[in-house]
């Protein structure tokens, strides 16, 4: 896989997703005991995790915006994203059996916990979302690549015909 | 060769499972795994999509999965929206109710201003700007996670030896 725009752009994207799950800590840290800033940015990510403090990650004392397994699944993801091009080299990652690989210990981890089997914790919870956002990673970078130039392509080609309407 | 088909009715179909999966309380904690419904609604909206294609109609692409994902997450954000504030309004914040209760009987020693905020923020009244609020926060979102559920369907159902076409040669300016 070449590393080209689009792919910087993207990493570039998933590492400012990635930033922006530790700035409500920050903030909560920094306006301590006001709660102005870092309040409605823990609102936001609320509609995209549960929160719950036993099962997330803290720093400087405030829990950061997602719980450990959605954190594992973002910081997964922007690792994945810079080790395909490494990976990649010559055939793309396709088909559910690659979905079913990566998504196995997760599900495990979250089956067996329900079934009060065996208690997740915090290190299972982080190692599986990481396990997942890498692999999911390492499958969809090539496939956004493609579809935002192809896009870009549709642009250029409507613009091509717009000029040779008017010449 | 026929043209590709619409992309608008199975958008509209994987946004309404996408709002249905979003606010129906109790089903809609699905979310909490990092919007687990929402790509749902987007993979399921490139399922129908695919459905739609004849062999004699051109492949489908990562881009065509990309809008079609991204369109059912803007119809998943309108319809929820309101569908969200309907069950509000017929029921209350039931789900609300249930987390207070878990997070009460866990023994987490949460101190009681903590718990004083949640319920505080549990019975605060619907205003207009909370309902703006959640419209346009469900726009950002759904239509992100919606994409990103499409181009993981795209992965699922990639026609075999599909290839990207090459840029076209630029036409030279007279």
């Amino acid at each position: 896989m070449k590393r080209s725009f689009t792919y910087y752009i993207l990493v570039i994207s998933v590492l400012l997703w990635c930033g922006m799950l530790i700035l409500p800590p920050l903030m909560a840290a920094i306006e301590f005991p006001s709660h102005t800033i870092s309040h409605p940015i823990y609102k936001f990510y609320s509609t995209i995790c549960h929160q719950y403090e036993a099962r997330s990650l803290f720093l400087f004392g405030f829990k950061l915006a997602v719980c450990a397994r959605c954190f594992g699944i973002y910081i997964g993801f922007f690792i994945g994203c810079v080790l395909c091009p490494l990976i990649l080299k010559r055939r793309y990652l396709e088909g559910v059996s690659w979905w079913i690989i990566i998504g196995f210990p997760m599900l495990i981890d979250v089956v067996l916990d329900f079934l009060k089997i065996h208690e997740s914790t915090l290190t299972t919870r982080l190692l599986t979302g990481l396990w997942f956002g890498t692999g999911a990673a390492i499958i969809l970078t090539p496939i956004i690549i493609e579809a935002i130039s192809e896009i870009i392509l549709k642009k250029i080609i409507i613009k091509g015909i717009k000029h040779e309407f008017k010449t | 060769m026929n043209s590709k088909p619409d992309k608008l009715i199975p958008a509209l179909y994987g946004g309404v499972i996408m709002a249905l999966m979003s606010s129906i309380p109790f089903i809609s904690m699905v979310n909490c795994l990092c919007c687990a419904g929402v790509m749902l609604g987007g993979f399921l909206a490139v399922f129908f999509y695919k459905n739609n294609f004849t062999p004699d109609t051109p492949p489908f692409t990562s881009g065509d999965c990309m809008a079609v994902g991204a369109l059912a997450g803007v119809f998943g954000a309108i319809i929820g929206t309101v569908l969200s504030i309907a069950f509000l309004a017929l029921f209350g914040n039931m789900m609300g109710a249930f987390i207070l209760d878990i997070l009460k009987n866990m023994n987490l020693n949460i101190p009681g201003e903590a718990i004083d905020a949640i319920e505080e923020s549990l019975n605060s009244p619907l205003t207009f700007f909370s309902m703006v609020l959640q419209l346009f926060g469900g726009l950002a979102i759904d239509s992100l996670f919606g994409l990103l559920g499409g181009l993981i369907g795209y992965s699922v159902y990639k026609p075999k030896g599909h290839m990207i076409p090459p840029p076209m040669p630029q036409q030279p300016t007279t």
